[in-house]
C-alpha cells in the first residue's frame, strides 16, 4: 500500500516536474490542491440540501413543504453569505421563488414545449414547473450538445 | 541576473486557480444510473427484440418515445387510476453516453425511482441512439428514451435476461445520508496586479 503510494507520487512529480509549467497560452499551472479552505461550510450545505430532500419526498401530507423550504432558504443563505458556490445541476433542482426541492411527482412538473410554427428540433424547450407556479426554461434545442462548465472542465474530485 | 524560473514567472500572464464547488449528491452518475453487465449483449439484445422490432410493426410493441410520452407515463398518480389488469412493470431504455442533453436526463433516474411504477432502467451504449433514429415514428423526437411495457406481447425471457444483467442502484438514495461531494473547478486569474483590480 505505501509502496502504491509511493509510485503515485513519483508519477506526479514526474507529469509536474520540479519547475513551473507554463503553457501556450501563458498560464501558469499548478497542482490540484489536496483539500479546500472552509470545507465545513459546504458540509453544512450538503446535509441542508439532503434534509430538504428528504423531507420533500417523504412527507407527501405536507402540502406546503413549510420545513423543507425552511432548510433550503437557510441553504441558500448560507451559501450566500459564504460566497460557496455550486454545481449548475444542484441550482436547476432548487426553485429560487419558493425554495422548495424540484422533485418529481412531488414538487415539479416538466414537460418539452415546441412553440414554433414548423415544430422545428431548434425551438424545443424542457420546462420546469415548480408547485408555486414559476418556470425554469432550457432552451435545450439550439444547441444539443452544450455542456454546463462543470462538465466542460472535468471537475476534479477531492479524496473523501 | 535572472534565474530561469524568474524569466519563466516573468513569460507567464496568467495563473491556474482552483476553486472549490459544491456538485448535487444525487446526481452522481456512478450511483444513479445503474451498472449493466455485459453491454454488448444486451445493446444487441435490445436492437433485435426492440428497436429491429419497432421499426418493422410498430403496434407489435406498447413502447413510448420521447420525454413528454415517457414523462406522463410515469408520473400516472396512483393505483388506483391505474386499472388492475394493467402491466405495471416497464422498461425504459436511456441513451445517456450520446448526444443527449444533460439536463433532459437529470430527473429521469429519480422519477424512475419515484414513479408507482416498477422500472427497470437500462442504459444504452454510446452510438445506440442512431437505432432510435431508425425506429422512431415520423415527426417524433425520441430524445433518446423509449419505454417498452411489459405486457403478453413482451418476450418474458428476454424480460428476464434483461433484469438479470441490469445492476440494482440505490433504491432510495434519499433515505441514505450521503457524503459531501466537493470539487474543484480549474480557472484563471491575472498574473498582473493592475489589470485584476477593477477599474474605478
Amino acid at each position: 500500500m505505501a509502496r502504491k503510494a509511493h509510485k503515485d507520487e513519483g508519477k506526479l512529480a514526474q507529469k509536474w516536474g520540479k519547475g513551473p509549467q507554463i503553457n501556450e497560452n501563458g498560464v501558469l499551472l499548478v497542482q490540484p490542491p489536496k483539500s479546500v479552505p472552509n470545507k465545513d461550510h459546504m458540509q453544512r450545505l450538503n446535509y441542508l440540501f439532503q434534509a430538504s430532500t428528504y423531507h420533500t419526498i417523504v412527507d407527501q401530507d405536507d402540502k406546503s413543504h413549510a420545513l423543507s423550504r425552511m432548510y433550503m432558504r437557510n441553504l441558500d443563505l448560507i451559501q450566500k453569505k459564504t460566497k460557496s458556490a455550486l454545481t449548475p445541476g444542484m441550482k436547476r433542482q432548487i426553485c429560487k421563488r419558493c425554495h422548495r426541492v424540484l422533485v418529481p411527482m412531488r414538487t415539479l412538473e416538466q414537460s418539452v414545449v415546441n412553440e414554433s410554427k414548423n415544430n422545428v428540433r431548434q425551438s424545443q424547450v424542457l420546462v420546469l414547473t415548480c408547485k408555486c407556479g414559476s418556470k425554469k426554461r432550457f432552451p435545450y434545442g439550439q444547441d444539443t450538445k452544450y455542456k454546463t462548465h462543470v462538465e466542460r472542465d472535468n471537475l476534479i474530485f477531492l479524496q473523501r | 541576473m535572472s534565474s530561469l524560473k524568474q524569466l519563466q514567472q516573468k513569460s507567464a500572464r496568467k495563473k491556474q486557480v482552483y476553486k472549490p464547488i459544491l456538485d448535487n449528491p444525487y446526481t452522481d452518475e456512478a450511483h444513479n444510473w445503474p451498472y449493466v453487465e455485459d453491454q454488448p449483449l444486451v445493446a444487441e439484445l435490445v436492437r433485435s427484440h426492440v428497436t429491429e422490432v419497432l421499426r418493422h410493426a410498430p403496434e407489435s410493441l406498447d413502447a413510448r418515445f420521447g420525454f413528454n410520452a415517457v414523462v406522463k407515463y410515469l408520473e400516472q398518480p396512483s393505483f388506483e387510476t391505474v386499472a388492475a389488469d394493467e402491466p405495471s412493470r416497464v422498461f425504459l431504455f436511456v441513451c445517456n453516453r450520446d448526444s443527449v442533453p444533460s439536463v433532459l436526463l437529470a430527473q429521469i433516474p429519480v422519477l424512475a425511482r419515484v414513479s408507482r411504477r416498477d422500472v427497470v432502467l437500462i442504459p444504452l451504449p454510446r452510438g445506440f441512439v442512431s437505432h432510435f433514429d431508425k425506429c422512431c415514428p415520423a415527426g417524433q423526437y425520441h430524445d433518446g428514451l423509449l419505454l417498452v411495457v411489459q405486457n403478453t406481447d413482451f418476450d418474458l425471457q428476454f424480460a428476464s435476461q434483461l433484469t438479470r444483467r441490469v445492476g440494482h442502484v440505490t433504491p432510495k438514495p434519499w433515505l441514505k445520508f450521503n457524503e459531501s461531494r466537493i470539487g474543484v473547478v480549474a480557472s484563471e486569474v491575472s498574473l498582473n496586479a493592475r489589470s485584476a483590480k477593477p477599474t474605478k
